[in-house]
C-alpha cells in the first residue's frame, strides 16, 4: 500500500514537472518568434557600436623598404605601425608583429632564416594626438635570414579585446659577406722544405652561397712573388711556391714533388675555385664553414722573417 | 720544433679577422640606353669596431663605363658606407647584356711574425653587375610628397614636390598649378614649370614658386599637376596679413558602422584636429547620398575647437531601404573649410535569420519529446496500476 503510493507520488510529481518545462518552453518559443521581428511593429536597437571601434592601422613601415643585413651579426630590423584608436590610444592593449619569408607563413615557427616573432612591441601614445600610437616591432634580423620578400605582420589588440591585423612586405637584399682569419702562419720553416699544412676556415657571414677566388702577392699585386724575406740570397718566394687545396687534407710531410701533386699553386693573377659555400641554415651552430689547407715551399737562398699577401675573395654563385 | 708548428696551427684557427659584407651581392642597370646614364648603390658593412679601409676598382668588360662616388673609404661596425655606383655607357655600344665586377677589397688585416713565413690575408668581395644596353627610350616618373604653406600676403607661394625618374631618358618633368577660389568654381591663376632636369633612375626635389600678388587674402585650393609623370594632387593653402596667426584644420575621418540594417539608427562620428596658431570655432556640413540621390544632409553646431585638440562631431543617420550610402562632408572653420572626407555604409533589409529560427526549432523538438515522454509515463502507469491491482485482489 505505502509502495503504491509513493509510486503515485513520483509519477504525479514527474509528470507536474514535465508539464512545467512544456509551459516553459511554449512561453519561451513565443517570445522568440515575437523578438525575431518577422512584423513592423517590433521595437528597434540602436546599435551604438561607436563606443568600441576596432583600431585601424594606417601604416606599416619596415626601414623604408628594404634591409640590409650586416656580415656575422644582427641588423635591428624596425617594423613600424601606425596605429589609430577612436577610443583614445590609452585603450590599445598590445600590439604584436611577426617578420617573415613570404615563402613562409605566419603561424610559421621562429627561425633565424624565415620567421621572427615580437609579441610585444613598443608603444610611442605620444606620437600624434590622443588616438595615435607609434608601435615599433624591433626585431633583430639574423646576417642569415633568407634574401628576397619579406612580410610584416602586425596585429593590435586594444581593451575590448577586438583585433585587427594589417601586413606590409619589404626586400631582404642578398648579402655577400665572407670572414677569413687575419693572417696564415706557416711557422718556422727551413730553407729547401715544404711547411706543414696549415688549415685556415673560411666562413660564409652573408645570406648567399659564393666561390672563391684567390690571388698571392708580395710587395704589389701582379709581383709574382708570394713573399718576401729579411735574409738571404734571394730573399723572396715565387707565389706558385704558396699552394692550396679547398677540399682535401694531407696533414703528412711532404716533399716539393708530393705538394705540387696534392696542392694547387697561388697564382697573382686571380683564379676563381668551385667552392660553393652555401650560408649558415643552423640557428645553434655555424653551418657555413669549409676549411682550406695551405703550404708554402722555402727555396734555398731565403732565411729570417718572410711575409706576402693572400687575397681571398668571394664572388656570388648558383642559386641561393 | 714540431710543438712550435701545431701552435701555430692552434693560433691561426682561432684569429680572427674583419668580417666584411656587400649588400646587394648582385646589381643589374636595367634598359640603359647608349650613352645614357643609370645610378645603383650597394652598401658596404663591417663588424669591426676600428674603421677598415676599402678600395674599390671596377673589373671585367665594362669596367671603364662604371663611375662610383669614391676610389676608396671606412667601415666600421654600424657605420656601413653607401657606394653610389653609376653606369654610364659609350654611345657606340652595341644592344645587349654585359657583365663585370665592382671588387671591393680590404687593406691588410693582420701582421707578420718575427722569424715566421707568414701571409697576411685581404679579403675582396666582388658585386657582380650587369648592364643591360638597349635603344628603346623609357620616360617614366613619379611625383610624390606634395606640399605647400600658407604665406603672407606679398610673398611667393611655393609649392613642394619630389619627382623619380624610372625612365631611361633625361627628363625635365612638365608641371601645371591651377590656382582655384574657395569654392573651386574658378581657375584664378594658372602656371606652367618644366626647368629641372633629373637623370634616369634619380630623384630630385622640385620647389616652384608662384607670384601671389593678385590674391587676396583668404583660403585657396592648387592642382599642382606633374604632367609627365600623370601625377597631381590637389592642396589648400592661405593668403594671410602680415603677422596674423593661421588658422588651420584636418577632417581626420568619417567614421560609422561598416554595416547596418534597414531603420536602425546609426551613429556618425566626424573628427576634426586644429593644427592651427589659434582656436577655431567649426561645424560640419556633409551628406548622405544613395546612388545620385541626397537621402540626407548632414549638419552639426558650432563647436570652439581649441588648438592642437581633436574635436567630435556626433550625428545619427536612419537608413530607410537598402543600398550601399555614402556619407561625405567638409569642416568649415574660421571662413575655410577641409578637403572633403567620405565613407561607405552598407544598408541591409531585415531577414529571418537561420539563427534567430534555430532556437524555436530547438523547443519545438524538445516539447515533442516532453509530450512523447508524458504519453509513455501515462502508458507505463496504467499498466502498472493494473497490476498493482491485480495483485491486491
Amino acid at each position: 500500500m505505502v509502495y503504491f503510493n509513493f509510486f503515485q507520488l513520483s509519477i504525479f510529481f514527474l509528470e507536474a514537472a514535465l508539464l512545467f518545462f512544456l509551459f516553459f518552453l511554449f512561453f519561451n518559443i513565443i517570445s522568440q518568434i515575437a523578438g525575431a521581428d518577422v512584423g513592423e511593429n517590433v521595437t528597434i536597437k540602436s546599435e551604438l557600436e561607436i563606443g568600441n571601434v576596432a583600431p585601424i592601422i594606417q601604416n606599416i613601415d619596415i626601414e623604408g623598404g628594404t634591409i640590409n643585413l650586416n656580415p656575422n651579426t644582427t641588423k635591428l630590423v624596425n617594423c613600424s605601425a601606425l596605429v589609430v584608436d577612436y577610443n583614445g590610444d590609452s585603450t590599445i592593449q598590445n600590439v604584436s608583429a611577426r617578420l617573415f619569408d613570404n615563402s613562409f607563413t605566419y603561424a610559421s615557427p621562429d627561425d633565424n632564416n624565415s620567421h621572427y616573432t615580437n609579441n610585444n612591441c613598443s608603444l610611442d601614445i605620444s606620437y600624434g594626438d590622443e588616438n595615435t600610437v607609434l608601435a615599433s616591432c624591433l626585431f633583430n634580423v639574423w646576417y642569415y635570414a633568407n634574401a628576397g620578400t619579406w612580410n610584416c605582420s602586425v596585429f593590435v589588440l586594444d581593451l575590448s579585446n577586438i583585433s585587427v591585423s594589417e601586413s606590409n612586405t619589404t626586400q631582404v637584399l642578398p648579402l655577400l659577406a665572407l670572414s677569413v682569419p687575419s693572417f696564415i702562419d706557416y711557422g718556422v720553416v727551413n730553407a729547401t722544405e715544404v711547411s706543414n699544412e696549415n688549415i685556415t676556415n673560411v666562413t660564409n657571414v652573408g645570406n648567399v652561397m659564393f666561390n672563391l677566388s684567390l690571388t698571392g702577392y708580395s710587395y704589389s699585386l701582379n709581383d709574382n712573388l708570394a713573399m718576401n724575406c729579411t735574409l738571404g740570397a734571394i730573399k723572396n718566394i715565387s707565389v706558385e711556391h704558396e699552394k692550396y687545396n679547398l677540399t682535401l687534407s694531407n696533414n703528412s710531410v711532404l716533399t716539393l714533388a708530393q705538394a705540387d701533386a696534392t696542392y694547387t699553386n697561388l697564382s697573382s693573377t686571380t683564379a676563381v675555385g668551385k667552392f660553393n659555400l652555401d650560408y649558415r641554415t643552423n640557428d645553434t651552430i655555424q653551418d657555413a664553414i669549409n676549411a682550406t689547407y695551405w703550404r708554402i715551399y722555402v727555396p734555398l737562398g731565403v732565411a729570417g722573417s718572410c711575409q706576402g699577401n693572400i687575397i681571398f675573395g668571394a664572388v656570388q654563385s648558383g642559386a641561393s | 720544433m714540431s710543438f712550435s708548428v701545431f701552435i701555430y696551427l692552434s693560433v691561426t684557427g682561432l684569429v680572427s679577422a674583419v668580417n666584411v659584407g656587400i649588400s646587394p651581392a648582385t646589381t643589374t642597370f636595367e634598359g640603359v640606353l647608349r650613352g645614357g646614364y643609370s645610378e645603383k648603390s650597394v652598401v658596404v658593412s663591417a663588424d669591426s669596431e676600428k674603421p677598415v679601409l676599402i678600395d674599390v676598382e671596377p673589373r671585367g668588360e665594362i669596367a671603364e663605363w662604371i663611375n662610383y662616388s669614391f676610389d676608396n673609404f671606412t667601415v666600421s661596425m654600424g657605420k656601413p658606407y653607401s657606394l653610389k655606383i653609376t653606369a654610364n655607357p659609350p654611345a657606340d655600344v652595341p644592344n645587349g647584356n654585359y657583365t663585370g665586377f665592382l671588387r671591393f677589397m680590404t687593406a691588410q688585416l693582420g701582421e707578420g711574425v718575427e722569424g715566421h713565413a707568414v701571409s697576411v690575408v685581404r679579403t675582396s668581395l666582388d658585386l657582380t653587375i650587369t648592364v643591360e644596353i638597349t635603344d628603346i627610350e623609357v620616360k617614366e616618373c613619379m611625383a610624390y610628397n606634395f606640399g605647400v604653406k600658407s604665406v603672407e600676403k606679398g610673398d611667393d607661394v611655393v609649392f613642394n614636390f619630389e619627382v623619380l625618374n624610372r625612365g631611361n631618358i633625361k627628363l625635365k618633368p612638365r608641371t601645371v598649378i591651377n590656382i582655384w577660389d574657395q569654392d573651386q568654381l574658378e581657375i584664378l591663376k594658372s602656371q606652367e614649370f618644366s626647368d629641372k632636369e633629373i637623370l634616369p633612375t634619380t630623384r630630385g626635389n622640385f620647389s616652384l614658386r608662384m607670384d601671389s600678388k593678385s590674391l587676396e587674402l583668404g583660403q585657396y585650393w592648387a592642382d599642382v599637376s606633374v604632367i609627365d609623370c600623370y601625377n597631381s594632387q590637389t592642396l589648400t593653402f592661405d593668403i594671410l596679413e602680415p603677422g596674423a596667426l593661421k588658422a588651420e584644420g584636418v577632417l581626420l575621418g568619417i567614421l560609422t558602422n561598416k554595416t547596418a540594417e534597414v531603420n536602425t539608427n546609426v551613429p556618425i562620428e566626424v573628427s576634426f584636429k586644429n593644427i592651427g596658431e589659434k582656436d577655431v570655432e567649426a561645424y560640419f556640413k556633409g551628406k548622405v547620398t544613395l546612388g545620385d540621390k541626397i537621402i540626407q544632409v548632414l549638419e552639426t553646431d558650432k563647436m570652439n575647437v581649441p588648438v592642437s585638440s581633436i574635436e567630435i562631431f556626433s550625428l545619427f543617420f536612419t537608413p530607410t531601404e537598402p543600398g550601399r550610402y555614402v556619407i561625405s562632408g567638409r569642416v568649415f572653420y574660421s571662413g575655410k573649410k577641409t578637403f572633403e572626407s567620405s565613407t561607405v555604409l552598407e544598408v541591409f533589409s531585415k531577414r529571418l535569420a537561420w539563427k534567430s529560427l534555430l532556437l524555436p526549432l530547438v523547443y519545438i523538438a524538445l516539447m515533442l519529446l516532453i509530450g512523447f515522454l508524458f504519453f509513455k509515463i501515462r502508458k507505463e502507469k496504467k499498466l502498472y496500476t493494473d497490476k498493482l491491482r491485480q495483485i491486491k485482489k
